[in-house]
């Protein structure tokens, strides 16, 4: 009775270990994604705190003097699903995490502006990792959105 | 005839069986020389044992040795055998449980740990498969620091 309650065990981990690899099983997972909305000038110099991690990235390619975050929000979306961010200017960030595999998580990101699709790409984001959009003029500078995404 | 009280009737059995000492055995050898009462029991001892061994040699000839011994040797190997050597004599080898039981944790572990902890892949932080604009231009870059992607686009 013994023994045989060890094959049960045994015959258990085997398919929940092979059950978890499934894909079934990875389409149930989804991303944390971290939005945030930077204002880069040139003017007087300012970094604002809460961008240190990622500071050293923008200044290594841009020449703004000044990072300022308007704001930020955190999404938890499962894949195939779409949040949204506001935008300042009338435009709308739509961000949906479509898989992942290989320590990647594919996303796909629609800017709108008064309800049009200005821009949209798809990427595959290392897991833990950011990637920045910019280009949208704003208050005599640009908006940049720092989209940071963790598979869950 | 008085009965002799000097060896009991049980040391005069052990001796018919040969399972006295050496130096009882001479004593109760040179007793026997001189009462009769004694070597009467060692005679009457001496036929029971032969009969005893005779209708013991008469049966056990007369039985089939080998299926007794196939019978018995089967009985024991059951009995040593494991749980799953029984049911796959052919297929499972010893202390099979133990191992399919490490090889099912490790399995189930190295599962979880690959989705929990997946590999860092190489390569800028992110790999732009497509971009789409409606005017002006994209563009693609990555930091020389730390591999950072970035996708600059010009609206209309």
């Amino acid at each position: 009775m013994r023994r045989l309650s060890i094959l049960i065990v045994i015959v258990t981990a085997l398919v929940m270990g092979i059950l978890s690899g499934t894909p079934e099983a990875a389409a149930e997972r989804g991303a944390v994604s971290r939005v945030r909305i930077i204002h880069a000038a040139s003017g007087p110099p300012y970094l604002d705190p809460r961008l240190r991690d990622v500071a050293g990235e923008l200044q290594s390619v841009f020449r703004y003097t000044s990072y300022r975050l308007l704001n930020e929000q955190t999404l938890s979306l499962a894949f195939n699903t779409t949040g949204t961010v506001p935008i300042p200017g009338g435009r709308l960030l739509e961000l949906t995490p479509v898989g992942g595999r290989q320590g990647r998580i594919e996303f796909r990101i629609a800017i709108l502006k008064n309800t049009v699709r200005v821009f949209a790409t798809d990427f595959r984001l290392r897991d833990g990792s950011s990637i920045t959009i910019g280009g949208p003029g704003f208050e005599k500078g640009f908006l940049l959105f720092n989209i940071e995404g963790r598979s869950r | 005839m008085k009965k002799c009280r000097t060896y009991t009737r049980e040391m005069i059995s052990r001796y018919v069986d040969n399972e006295l000492p050496q130096d009882l055995r001479r004593d109760l050898e040179a007793h026997l020389e001189i009462c009769r009462d004694c070597r009467t029991a060692v005679t009457g001892y001496t036929h029971i044992d032969a009969a005893v061994r005779h209708t013991l040699d008469s049966h056990v000839s007369s039985m089939d040795t080998s299926a007794i011994s196939s019978t018995v040797l089967e009985a024991v190997r059951k009995k040593k055998q494991p749980f799953f050597r029984r049911y796959f004599p052919n297929a499972m080898p010893g202390k099979i449980v133990l191992q399919l039981a490490s090889i099912a944790a490790i399995v189930t572990a190295a599962t979880v740990w690959n989705q929990d902890n997946p590999v860092m892949p190489a390569g800028p932080s992110a790999i732009v498969t497509s971009v789409a604009a409606d005017t002006g231009s994209v563009m693609v870059l990555e930091s020389a620091s730390g591999n950072h992607t970035i996708i600059w686009y010009t609206e209309s």
